[in-house]
C-alpha cells in the first residue's frame, strides 16, 4: 500500500505551495485594496478638520456624528456645521424610506409573479418575457430614470417621488426575480402535487406551502431589494425632478467648492458598521443552521 | 399554461399574469418608447402655419382699424388731442401678436392714416422661423404669395382692399399649411444627428500643434473623430465622448475580471471551508455598503492634500499637490473599486458548483497550473465570467456617481453625464432623449455581441446571481 504514494508528490506538492503562496498574498493585497478606502474613511471620520482628512491630524472629535443632535445654537456656532441644512438631511432621509416603503413590497410581488411566468408557463412566448423582464438589469441605470421621467410626465405626473419608484422598480424588481426563481426550482413539486390530489385548493396550496417554502428567499430578496432601493444614486438622480433622497442628498453635497463636509464619512462609518454587525450576525445564523442541518 | 393553471389556479394565476403583463408594459416597454417619441420629435419652434395666420390676423385687424377711420374720418394733419379711439361697432379684433394700438403721436405727413402697428405688419414677406443654421426664408418666396404691403401713403379705401387682399390670402395659405403639416411627419431624426455634430474647437496656434501631437487626438483623426477645416479643429464631441466612455467601461470591465478571478478561485475552491467563511466576509461587506460612500471613500486618498499627495511631498518627490481629479484614470480606478465585486460573486458562484474531485484528478495525472485553469475551472466558471463581465461593464458604463464626484467638473465628461446635461440643462431635451436612446441601443448591440461571443444564454443569469 505505502508504495502506492506517487514518488512525484513531493515536487508537485511544493510547486501546487508556492502558487498557493502567490494566491494568499494576492488574496490579502486585494482585501487591502477593497478595505483601506474604507478605515481611511472611518478615521477622517473622528478628525477635527474639514474637507475630510487623515493626514492633517487636529484631534479627535465627535461633533461629525454629534451634528445630528446637536442644540441649534451649538450648530450655528460651528464654522462648517453651520452651512449645511440638518432638516433637509433628515427629511430626504425620511424620502428614502418612504421610497424604500413602497419599493420593496412592489418589486417583491413583481419579481415572485415573473419568477412564477418564468419558471412554469411553458409557451414560446417565454423566450421573450425573459429579454423583456431581464432587460432593466442589462441597462445603463440613468436611461431607466430618465424613461420613468418621460413616461410619466406624458400621462401628466410631474417627477417626483412617484417616479422615482417607479424608475427604482422598474429594475430593482429583477433582484427578487431572480433569488426567487432559484428557490422555486428547487421547490419539490410532489409536495404540491399530492395536496392538490387530497383536494386542497390551489390558493390554499400556494399559501400554505410554496410562500413558506419561499420565505427565507423572499426575506433576503426584501433585504437586497431594500438595499438597492437606499443606495441608488444614477437612476434616482434622473427621475427626482425637485425631490431629494438620502443618495442625491450626499451626492450633492459634494459640489462643495471647499470639499464634502466630514458628516458624510461618519454616516458612511456608521453604514460600514451597520454593514460588519450585518453580515456578522447573517454569517453566523447560516453557520447555525449549516451546524444544525448536519 | 395548463401547469400554471393547475398549480397556481385561475386566480393566482391571473394575479400573476397581470402584475408581469404591468411590470413589462408600464415600466419597461411603454416608458422606451415615449422615450423614442420623445427622441424623434423635432423641437417646438413656431411652425409655417402659424406665421401665415398670425399675418392674416394682422391684416384682419388692420382692415377693421382702417374702417373706423372710414366712419368717422379723422382729420389729417390736425394735432390729434387724445387717442384716435376705435368706436365700439369697430372695435379691432386683437390679434395674436398684439392689441391694436392707434399711436397718439403725430399723423405721418402726406400720410392717409396714423401709424397702425397692425397694417405695418400686414406684410406678406415676413420672415420665417428657422434654425440658425438653416438659410432665412419669407412666407411670401417660400410660398409664392405676392409681395404685398399696405401702402401708409395711399387712399384709405385702396389700404383697405389691399390689406382685405391680404388677410384672405393670408388665410387661405394658413388652412392649406395646417392641413399639409398636419399630414406631415412630425417625427425627425435631427436630434440623433446632434451625436454627430462637428463643434469647432478655438486653440492658439501653440496650443494646436500640441495637441495636434497627442497619439489619443491622432487617433480620433484616423476615425473622422477630429478633422481640420480651414485652420480650425473640429471635433465630433458628442461621439467622442460615447467612444471615450465605452473604452473606459471595457477597460474597466477587463481589469476587474483579472483581479477577480484569482478571488473568486481562492473562495470558492483553494481554501478551507473555514476560512473559506471568512474570505466570503471580506468580500461580502465592501460590496454591500452604499455605493456613493465607496466613491466617497476615495476623496481621502486623491485630494489636493490627500493620502497619496502627502506622501509624495513627505517623500521629496513633488514640490507641488498632484491634482488627480484631473485625471481621466483617477475615475478609471474608482470605478474600478467600486463595481468590482459584481464581477466575484457570479464567477464565485460558478466556481462553487464545481466538483473538487475533478481538479484533484487533473493534478493525479500531471496538468500543469495553467493547464487546470484553462482546461478545467475557465470552462465551468464561463456563465459567471459572462455574467460577472456584463454586470460590470452596464455599471461602469452607465456610472454616473463617480465621474460626477471625483472628477467635480474637472475633466471630460463621461457620457452618462452628457445625456444629463443635454437633457436636463441644454435648450432642446429631445437631443437627451436621443443621446439616451442611443446610449440603450449601443450597449444592448455590445452586450449581445459578448453573449454570442461566449455562448451566454439569458437563464445563465438566474443560474449564476
Amino acid at each position: 500500500m505505502s508504495s502506492f504514494a506517487p514518488p512525484s508528490a513531493p515536487p508537485a506538492a511544493r510547486r501546487w505551495l508556492s502558487a498557493d503562496g502567490v494566491l494568499s498574498v494576492y488574496t490579502w493585497a486585494f482585501l487591502c485594496f477593497m478595505f483601506a478606502p474604507l478605515l481611511l474613511m472611518v478615521l477622517s471620520s473622528v478628525n477635527d478638520t474639514s474637507p475630510p482628512s487623515v493626514t492633517d491630524w487636529q484631534g479627535l472629535t465627535g461633533k461629525w456624528y454629534a451634528f445630528f443632535w446637536m442644540p441649534e445654537a451649538e450648530l450655528r456656532a460651528d464654522p462648517v456645521l453651520r452651512a449645511l441644512d440638518r432638516g433637509r438631511f433628515v427629511g430626504c432621509f425620511g424620502n428614502s424610506l418612504v421610497i424604500a416603503a413602497a419599493v420593496v413590497p412592489l418589486s417583491l410581488l413583481l419579481g415572485l409573479a415573473g419568477a412564477v411566468l418564468l419558471t412554469r408557463w411553458r409557451a414560446r412566448a417565454n423566450g421573450v418575457l425573459w429579454w423583456v423582464l431581464l432587460s432593466p438589469m442589462l441597462a445603463p441605470g440613468i436611461v431607466l430614470g430618465l424613461s420613468a421621467l418621460v413616461f410619466w410626465g406624458r400621462l401628466g405626473v410631474n417627477a417626483g417621488l412617484f417616479t422615482i419608484i417607479m424608475a427604482q422598480t422598474t429594475f430593482v424588481a429583477g433582484y427578487p426575480m431572480l433569488i426567487l426563481m432559484a428557490r422555486l426550482q428547487r421547490q419539490p413539486i410532489e409536495l404540491e402535487e399530492a395536496a392538490l390530489d387530497l383536494g386542497a385548493t390551489p390558493f390554499r396550496v400556494f399559501w400554505r406551502l410554496t410562500l413558506p417554502f419561499l420565505m427565507p428567499a423572499l426575506v433576503s430578496a426584501g433585504v437586497i431589494a431594500f438595499m438597492a432601493s437606499i443606495e441608488n444614486y444614477n437612476t434616482t438622480m434622473f427621475a427626482k425632478g425637485g425631490a431629494c433622497t438620502f443618495a442625491t442628498e450626499i451626492g450633492a453635497m459634494a459640489r462643495n467648492p471647499n470639499g464634502h463636509p466630514p458628516v458624510i464619512n461618519a454616516v458612511g462609518t456608521i453604514i460600514i458598521g451597520l454593514t460588519v454587525v450585518g453580515a456578522l450576525v447573517h454569517t453566523w445564523l447560516a453557520r447555525r443552521d449549516g451546524a444544525r442541518a448536519v | 399554461m395548463n401547469g400554471l393553471l393547475q398549480g397556481y389556479g385561475r386566480g393566482l394565476s391571473a394575479l400573476f399574469f397581470a402584475c408581469v403583463v404591468l411590470w413589462a408594459v408600464m415600466l419597461i416597454v411603454l416608458p422606451q418608447l415615449s422615450m423614442l417619441e420623445r427622441a424623434i420629435t423635432a423641437p417646438k419652434r413656431a411652425l409655417d402655419s402659424s406665421v401665415a395666420l398670425s399675418l392674416s390676423r394682422d391684416a384682419q385687424t388692420c382692415v377693421s382699424v382702417l374702417q373706423t377711420y372710414e366712419t368717422a374720418p379723422a382729420p389729417t394733419g390736425q394735432a390729434s388731442g387724445g387717442m384716435a379711439v376705435p368706436s365700439a361697432s369697430g372695435m379691432a379684433v386683437p390679434s395674436a401678436s398684439g392689441m391694436a394700438v392707434p399711436s397718439a403721436s403725430q399723423p405721418r405727413v402726406g400720410g392717409a392714416r396714423p401709424y397702425i402697428l397692425q397694417c405695418d405688419r400686414a406684410n406678406t414677406h415676413r420672415a420665417l422661423v428657422r434654425d440658425r443654421d438653416e438659410p432665412p426664408a419669407w412666407l411670401d418666396t417660400s410660398y409664392g404669395l405676392p409681395s404685398l404691403a399696405v401702402d401708409p401713403a395711399a387712399p384709405l379705401a385702396q389700404q383697405k382692399a389691399t390689406a382685405n387682399d391680404i388677410a384672405i390670402r393670408a388665410r387661405a395659405l394658413f388652412e392649406d399649411l395646417k392641413q399639409r403639416e398636419a399630414n406631415a411627419s412630425p417625427y425627425t431624426l435631427d436630434n440623433f444627428a446632434w451625436l454627430a455634430a462637428a463643434r469647432m474647437i478655438p486653440l492658439s496656434a501653440n496650443q494646436k500643434q500640441i495637441e495636434d501631437g497627442k497619439w489619443t487626438n491622432r487617433a480620433l483623426g484616423v476615425f473622422g473623430l477630429r478633422f481640420e477645416q480651414e485652420g480650425m479643429i473640429y471635433e465630433r464631441i458628442g461621439l467622442i465622448t460615447l467612444v471615450r466612455t465605452l473604452s473606459f467601461a471595457v477597460a474597466a470591465t477587463a481589469l476587474a475580471l483579472v483581479l477577480c478571478y484569482p478571488m473568486a478561485y481562492k473562495v470558492a475552491l483553494a481554501s478551507t471551508p473555514e476560512r473559506a467563511v471568512w474570505l466570503f466576509l471580506g468580500l461580502v461587506i465592501p460590496y454591500a455598503i452604499v455605493e456613493l460612500m465607496r466613491v466617497y471613500a476615495w476623496s481621502v486618498i486623491i485630494d489636493n492634500n490627500g493620502l497619496i499627495n502627502t506622501l509624495l511631498q513627505w517623500l521629496q518627490l513633488i514640490d507641488a499637490p498632484i491634482q488627480f481629479k484631473r485625471f481621466p484614470a483617477t475615475v478609471f480606478v474608482v470605478i474600478v473599486y467600486t463595481y468590482v465585486l459584481f464581477m466575484v460573486f457570479p464567477m464565485y458562484n460558478v466556481m462553487a458548483t464545481l466538483d473538487r474531485n475533478q481538479i484533484e484528478a487533473a493534478k493525479d495525472l500531471g496538468a500543469s497550473t495553467w493547464r487546470l485553469h484553462w482546461r478545467v475551472i475557465i470552462p465551468h466558471a464561463k456563465p459567471g465570467i459572462a455574467v460577472g463581465a456584463i454586470a460590470t461593464f452596464m455599471l461602469a458604463a452607465g456610472a454616473f456617481s463617480v465621474p460626477r464626484i471625483i472628477s467635480r467638473g474637472l475633466q471630460a465628461e463621461w457620457f452618462s453625464q452628457s445625456i444629463y446635461n443635454k437633457f436636463f440643462e441644454s435648450e432642446n431635451s429631445n437631443v437627451g432623449a436621443a443621446y439616451s436612446l442611443a446610449y440603450t441601443l449601443v450597449c444592448f448591440v455590445l452586450v449581445g455581441l459578448f453573449m454570442w461571443a461566449m455562448r451566454t444564454r439569458l437563464k445563465d443569469f438566474a443560474r449564476v446571481q
